[in-house]
């Protein structure tokens, strides 16, 4: 017997970067002379984010269903801030847009709860916004500054979790999902630079790079080092939403 | 009943948090061919304590932006062709400037190779029928001097 489901929901990420970091420490050892009031902080790399998801696939099985889906969901931070002597600064964010295969196995022990483990294997792209705050609080992310940027690595990806699903109508289940996400085929050398910003304006002007060394990468010529930080992003997604499915 | 005093809540909050597009703003521009009318570029020159902001000039009716897609290889990265008509400060043509746009949501990228011409705006607010673009140029200590913003409005 195969059933159908389609399923829309909020997640709340919470991911982790060792890299990051190190960027954010080259930065705020660069400028720890001019003034900073308050330096990117270090501890935390890329704390709770949030954003959308959707799910739909077949499921196939009578009580207990063999489910094969299709995820995508989008996540992003909340910036990570410096600010100078006059309140500039910079944000920096970090967001995810992905797309799964989801496979896994449902348990329905009645038709008001159902149990669900799966596995996820995809791809997304990662991306770090970097703003210029100017002192009014307007931002850019114009080439006037070597920072300035959006830095993506598009790669795959690959996770898995558990899901929980309460009948609250017919054909309608309130669930929660808790997953863990981690980024494959991260390049751990720093002369093929992960996070690169695809401007070729920016690019033609600037490094386009989040580099681990924030003096090198200024006196350096344009592409030529391994002074750049890779993408180790990775961590928890809770997710609530509702499902919409067939018997 | 109790199920639905459950569920209204819970849709209510996602709708809520899924109208905050200021993280995953949509690419609206990308749908957004056609003749986009300049109705305003406003020049800000920042102090020199940069806290300040003091609006130097407007001009009015500036010009349009004709923007149309194309089937040449650079249509798979998502460029588009545009030609800038600008008038001057009464209103009048003056200059035709032909070249590529791209967007990606969060800034646009004008190019041309001749003349050399290369913005990489800002794009402050994007929506179906208005943007509003910045760009900044810096002092030699490099703070900010002075942002450019346009406002563009869709053609009928």
């Amino acid at each position: 017997m195969i059933s159908f489901f389609g399923e829309v929901g909020y997640n709340a990420g919470f991911m982790h970067s060792k890299q990051l970091p190190i960027f954010y420490n080259g930065y705020n050892t660069y400028f720890q002379n001019s003034g900073l009031s308050k330096k990117f902080d270090t501890g935390k790399a890329i704390g709770m984010m949030n954003g959308e998801f959707y799910d739909f696939g077949i499921g196939i099985g009578t009580d207990s269903k063999f489910i094969i889906g299709l995820q995508g969901f989008l996540l992003k931070s909340k910036p990570n801030q410096v600010r100078f002597t006059v309140n500039d600064g910079r944000d920096i964010s970090v967001g995810m847009r992905m797309t799964n295969v989801e496979i896994g196995y449902r348990i329905s022990s009645s038709d008001k709860l159902f149990f669900q483990l799966h596995a996820n294997l995809g791809f997304g792209t990662y991306s770090v916004y970097s703003a210029y705050v100017c002192p009014d609080g307007s931002k850019s992310f114009g080439s006037e500054h070597v920072m300035n940027g959006i830095y993506s690595d598009f790669t795959g990806e690959a996770g898995g979790g558990f899901e929980f699903g309460f009948k609250l109508l017919p054909c309608t289940y309130l669930v929660f999902h808790c997953d863990y996400y981690k980024s494959l085929v991260s390049k751990k050398n720093g002369q093929y630079h992960d996070f690169q910003d695809l401007s070729l304006t920016k690019s033609n002007i600037t490094e386009n790079y989040l580099p681990v060394d924030y003096s090198a990468y200024l006196n350096q010529s344009l592409q030529g080092s391994e002074n750049s930080i890779y993408n180790d992003i990775k961590g928890f997604k809770l997710s609530v939403g509702l499902q919409f499915k067939t018997k | 009943m109790k199920k639905l005093l459950i569920l209204i809540p819970i849709v209510v909050a996602m709708i809520f948090f899924s109208c905050d597009k200021e993280d995953v703003k949509i690419k609206r521009l990308n749908r957004g061919k056609g003749i986009w009318q300049i109705e305003t570029i406003e020049y800000f020159t920042y102090d020199s304590l940069g806290a300040h902001v003091v609006k130097d000039t407007t001009i009015a009716h500036a010009g349009e932006l004709v923007v149309f897609t194309t089937k040449t290889l650079d249509g798979l990265y998502g460029y588009r062709l545009m030609v800038a008509d600008m008038n001057d400060a009464s209103g009048n043509f003056t200059a035709t400037f032909p070249g590529e746009i791209y967007d990606d949501g969060t800034r646009v990228d004008i190019r041309n190779s001749s003349p050399a011409v290369s913005f990489l705006w800002t794009i402050d607010k994007n929506e179906n029928r208005k943007q509003v673009w910045s760009t900044y140029s810096l002092k030699p200590d490099g703070s900010v001097s002075e942002k450019i913003t346009m406002t563009l409005k869709k053609g009928d």
